[in-house]
């Protein structure tokens, strides 16, 4: 019986790696992980757009009463403009077809800025520079109906978890979750939200209603924007209510429109302020 | 530049340099390494290795020595990347796949060496460890060493 005879063969290279260059393999890895990065945003997106308005208001509302209100005084003693505001938020309000669970309060803030906004939780900011520019009842109204819509229609919660979920997904790619300012820049209600194109639309749509039932004509609905545009070209620096409205022709065109196919007059008298 | 931008710049710019520099930094160790890797295992191709544990009746083998041989291989941060990437998606991760065979095979040739030193051609229950080397929060392995360990004979006819 003869001893085994062992070699030592040459084994081929390529065996356990060197099946793909790694440049090729980190291409289709990162492509894979953009897609499903995409399609998770995407779908975070939609599910988000979808269940927001289906959150109670009740929700919305404590979320923002555990915020500190930087700015907004609430239990200052009331300027006649606040308590004339808080009466005519709650007429317009009426008109407007809330939910029973909804409350709007309204903030009459002073100083120079010329916005006024809604934000989470039913509140509403009107600063004095805008309210000045208001130069009756009617259009007062017309503003206050256009707030109260967008938070009837839920824009704010909207643009909010569209928002945190923007925040977030920087915060994943920055690997800096930033989500706390987020939460604590949107429980200020000081900071505008965005809101998009087709819900200024509606908003305007749905304040014309209320502005209808309240005074029976759009007569003075529009002045506001009028005059904002007017303010708009005289001074520099165009006023933020205008950085984040339709261009004031397209609104009154739209209500136009609107007034038009609902058989809605613009003959009427105008209420003056107080 | 603002915040946001400095970020972005911080946050991509400079991983994104480092992974195009260690990429070809990497990539032209890892050659040269295979090609001394093969020019040393054709040379030490007489030394026999075996994974079996008891020596055969039909050997006849002398002097036993336990020979051993290791080797560290430092992670690059393109291989880094690649790997994170698999981490998400799943499947081979071929960047540290050469890795570990450059560690592995370094690691025979230098037991090999040794055994041919104290006079030995032949190794028997050859075994291989692995181990990974961590940095000090030891999130990330930095490195890797693989260590192959045997019996090592001189077969006393030479040829068998």
């Amino acid at each position: 019986m003869g001893v085994p005879k062992h070699t030592n063969p040459k084994v081929p290279e390529g065996i356990s790696s060197g099946h793909e260059h790694p440049l090729a393999e980190v291409a289709k890895s990162s492509a894979i992980v953009i897609a499903l990065f995409a399609v998770v945003v995407v779908g975070s997106y939609v599910a988000v757009r979808l269940v927001t308005p289906l959150l109670p208001f009740a929700w919305e509302r404590a979320l923002t009463q555990r915020m500190p209100q930087a700015g907004i005084d609430t239990d200052s003693a009331e300027s006649p403009t606040q308590r004339y505001l808080t009466s005519l938020t709650a007429r317009v309000a009426a008109a407007s077809d809330l939910p029973e669970d909804m409350v709007i309060t309204v903030h009459y803030v002073e100083g120079d800025t010329v916005n006024a906004f809604a934000t989470l939780g039913g509140h509403i900011v009107v600063f004095e520079g805008l309210w000045t520019l208001l130069n009756s009842e009617n259009a007062a109204a017309m503003l206050l109906g256009h707030e109260i819509a967008h938070v009837r229609n839920r824009d704010p919660i909207l643009s909010a978890s569209g928002a945190l979920l923007a925040s977030l997904a920087a915060g994943i790619l920055l690997d800096d979750v930033g989500l706390v300012d987020t939460l604590v820049d949107m429980g200020s209600l000081l900071i505008a939200l965005h809101f998009s194109r087709e819900q200024e639309t509606q908003a305007d749509s749905d304040a014309a209603r209320a502005v209808i039932k309240l005074y029976g004509h759009l007569n003075g609905a529009t002045d506001l924007y009028a005059r904002i545009q007017t303010v708009a070209k005289e001074v520099k620096q165009p006023p933020a209510f205008l950085a984040s409205h339709p261009h004031s022709e397209e609104r009154i065109a739209n209500l136009r429109r609107q007034a038009s196919r609902n058989g809605w007059t613009f003959q009427g008298d105008k209420k003056p302020l107080p | 530049m603002d915040e946001m931008s400095l970020e972005f710049v911080l946050n991509f710019g400079v991983p994104a340099v480092l992974i195009v520099v260690a990429y070809f930094t990497g990539s032209l160790i890892e050659q040269r390494h295979f090609r001394r890797i093969i020019k040393k295992e054709n040379e030490l191709r007489d030394i026999l290795a075996f994974a079996i544990r008891r020596v055969p009746k039909d050997f006849a083998l002398l002097e036993p020595k336990l020979v051993c041989g290791s080797a560290v291989i430092s992670v690059d941060y393109f291989k880094k990347f690649a790997a994170g990437l698999r981490g998400i998606i799943g499947g081979r991760i071929g960047t540290y796949e050469s890795l570990f065979e450059r560690a592995r095979r370094e690691a025979i040739v230098r037991m090999k060496d040794e055994a041919r030193r104290h006079g030995g051609n032949i190794v028997l229950n050859v075994k291989l460890e692995t181990a990974r080397i961590y940095a000090g929060g030891g999130r990330a392995t930095v490195s890797v060493e693989a260590m192959a360990y045997g019996t090592a004979y001189s077969k006393s006819d030479g040829g068998a």
